[in-house]
């Protein structure tokens, strides 16, 4: 099958753009034909081969590359879609919303420019992977930790743009960049905040500058290409108590976020800690078979049989304490009589875990910043391997968790998939991220899921829940729910586009914004 | 014994779960050692066919995360030297180890399922060319 063209663009002047994309970066490293494959979704979920695939791949070394190929672009009006690493599965991995596409691959810009111990940051590329600064931290002995999502292949930087989270106290990622350098569409480079002062020594340590505060423009967005970006790393703390705390009922989620929440804000509970739902852990490392052969989502008394024999709740908190001894013994005292007026409350330290492996010594490395791939063990628990996440924002109250939890728990269910579901905590809204995992080998399970996803978006949006990141087949869906004053954002959002990119070859349909030759007729 | 070298990534057969056949026997009959097998050593179907194919080294027992084999010398290795891998395990272990090898490697894979929670795979990798990337700091 042909790769597919995106609009206005024939294959004539496809070939011709491809070629001169090959004398910027080099014949290796323009990927067309057979070799393109490995930028599809590998968890696609419409049943049809045609959409979101890209036609070519580029993947330019540097800044100045990124800038000719923007150029030709421009001249040749072929679209490029932007990924720093493509590892965003789940949300689309390295595919194009818009067919036809050629993904621009930035992983090849791979440096890590600085890490700086005394004031506790790093100034990376876009190709550079938690994996590699970890590797370079620890070569050289820093006495910094990085705060890592689940998997640590993604991109420092892109995971940073999509909004993306870790479980450290610097876990808000794009909270903590400082400074960006940018390609606009027109080829002109950007430095942001203070990186927009020539000589300036507070580009990674002062974030907004003067004036306009821009880098959230930047974000899972489409109006430039971010090539460099600077980000907070911890010191590492004087100690570290990872703790895990277990909740024997479904119910109890709302007692537990009404607690969480005042010691969130004081600062109590240090990092982003996460409750997370009975079948999400125990999937990292056992399967659904090995307990439950009949259709539908498991019954209760098997859930029980799970509790038991991996000594884990129907929900488990994960929460880590950082800093000298007379610090975390204080919190912890805090943390551990406020979570005991729950009755059944379990509270654990590694020491106290006897299984291996366990939920608590596999996240204990992660609240402490090392990168893995462990999470991806929820893959197995149907075998299907498909999966997608759905995630609504809501205030850190008990009463929107149980409501949040209710709802998409019951359609999940109703849908024939287990609830595998976890709360991250943030300082004053909750993220809840549902995994659905299906089996993506069979078409009718992607429409069920289809339909499924639909229904979560709509219900969650009637209660004032948006999304904080989705997939690519959802951006336009999820652009739609943010509809205040006749969709007043997404207006400006394209004023901009308009603005920035007239030609709109920058990631057309990311996160629902289109340029406007792309915009006719199309419903959010 | 003489390697072949694949040069082309057939990743079109990674990423379409179409092609996907039932059953081991599609490997049967393939002679050629493996550089590495793997096995979920949760699984006792995936001892018993791990254990029948020819393998240069001693069968690998795993669970579901790729993480230590990744880090202590299999990244390496997938840099230096083409590789023939085979394994069955379960998704999460032939997933993630796909997309670790093809970011330094051309890969050519093989999967079929064995079962709800197994599958069976050949992974041949050929190492990418390398100009100046990965200089850091």
């Amino acid at each position: 099958m042909a790769e597919p063209l995106p609009p206005g663009v024939n294959a004539a002047q496809m070939a011709d753009a491809l070629e001169r994309f090959r004398k910027v970066v080099g014949g290796d490293w323009v990927f067309a034909g057979e070799k393109v494959g490995s930028y599809y979704d590998p968890y696609t979920i419409p049943n049809d081969a045609e959409r979101y695939k890209a036609h070519a791949a580029i993947a330019p070394a540097s800044t100045e590359q990124v800038q000719e190929i923007v150029k030709i672009a421009n001249e040749s009006r072929v679209p490029l879609w932007t990924v720093s690493r493509g590892k965003n599965f789940a949300y689309g991995g390295a595919a194009p919303v818009l067919s036809g596409s050629v993904v621009l691959d930035l992983s090849r810009m791979n440096r890590i420019l600085e890490v700086n111990e005394k004031f506790g940051y790093a100034l990376v590329e876009p190709g550079v992977s938690y994996f590699d600064l970890y590797k370079y931290i620890q070569e050289r002995g820093l006495k910094l930790w990085l705060d890592v999502p689940d998997p640590g292949w993604g991109s420092v930087v892109g995971n940073a743009l999509d909004h993306g989270v870790g479980y450290t106290p610097y876990g808000d990622h794009f909270g903590m960049q400082c400074g960006m350098e940018v390609v606009l569409a027109n080829g002109e480079v950007v430095r942001t905040g203070m990186g927009a002062m020539p000589g300036n020594n507070t580009w990674q340590l002062f974030k907004y500058g003067f004036g306009p505060y821009v880098d959230g423009m930047f974000s899972q967005s489409n109006f430039g290409i971010v090539t460099k970006m600077g980000i907070w790393l911890m010191p590492e703390p004087a100690g570290y108590r990872p703790y895990l705390i277990t909740f024997p009922r479904e119910e109890d989620i709302e007692q537990v976020v009404e607690i969480v929440r005042p010691l969130k804000l004081n600062n109590v509970i240090q990092n982003a800690a996460t409750i997370r739902s009975l079948v999400l852990d125990a999937a990292l490392f056992t399967t659904r078979s090995q307990y439950y052969s009949g259709a539908g989502p498991i019954p209760p008394s098997v859930a029980k049989q799970i509790m038991a024999d991996q000594d884990i709740g129907m929900w488990n908190f994960c929460g880590a304490l950082y800093g000298p001894k007379p610090v975390t013994d204080a919190l912890w005292t805090a943390i551990r009589d406020s979570f005991a007026t729950i009755p059944g409350a379990k509270f654990y330290f590694p020491e106290d875990r006897k299984h291996r492996p366990d939920i608590l010594i596999h996240r204990a490395d992660t609240m402490k910043g090392i990168p893995k791939l462990t999470e991806f063990g929820f893959l197995n628990w149907n075998g299907g391997g498909g999966h997608v996440g759905f995630s609504p924002v809501s205030p850190t109250t008990g009463q929107d968790a149980i409501k949040q939890f209710k709802m998409v728990s019951g359609r999940v269910r109703e849908a024939g998939f287990d609830y595998m579901g976890l709360m991250a905590i943030g300082f004053r809204e909750l993220h809840h991220v549902t995994v659905i995992v299906y089996d993506q080998t069979q078409p009718q399970e992607r429409q069920k899921l289809h339909e499924l996803f639909g229904r979560l978006v709509r219900e969650a949006a009637a209660e004032g829940y948006g999304e904080y990141r989705t997939h690519i087949h959802y951006m336009d869906t999820i652009a739609g729910t943010y509809s205040w004053n006749d969709h007043a954002l997404l207006k400006m959002h394209q004023t901009i586009k308009d603005a920035l990119d007239p030609n709109g070859v920058l990631s057309p349909g990311k996160s629902g914004i289109w340029p406007k030759h792309l915009r006719e007729g199309r419903k959010s | 014994m003489k390697r072949r070298h694949f040069i082309h990534a057939a990743t079109a057969s990674v990423l379409l779960p179409s092609v996907l056949t039932r059953g081991p026997a599609v490997f049967a009959g393939i002679g050629r050692k493996s550089d590495y097998v793997f096995f979920d050593e949760r699984f006792e179907p995936a001892h018993r066919v791990a254990a029948s194919w020819p393998a240069s080294n001693r069968p690998i027992g795993v669970r579901g995360d790729i993480t230590p084999f990744w880090l202590s010398g299999l990244d390496v290795l997938a840099r230096k030297d083409p590789l023939h891998l085979r394994g069955v395990t379960t998704d999460s272990f032939q997933f993630c180890l796909r997309v670790l090898l093809a970011e330094h490697a051309h890969l050519d894979v093989q999967v079929s399922r064995l079962d709800p929670n197994l599958f069976s795979w050949i992974m041949r990798t050929t190492p990418k060319i390398l100009t100046t990337d990965h200089a850091h700091g």
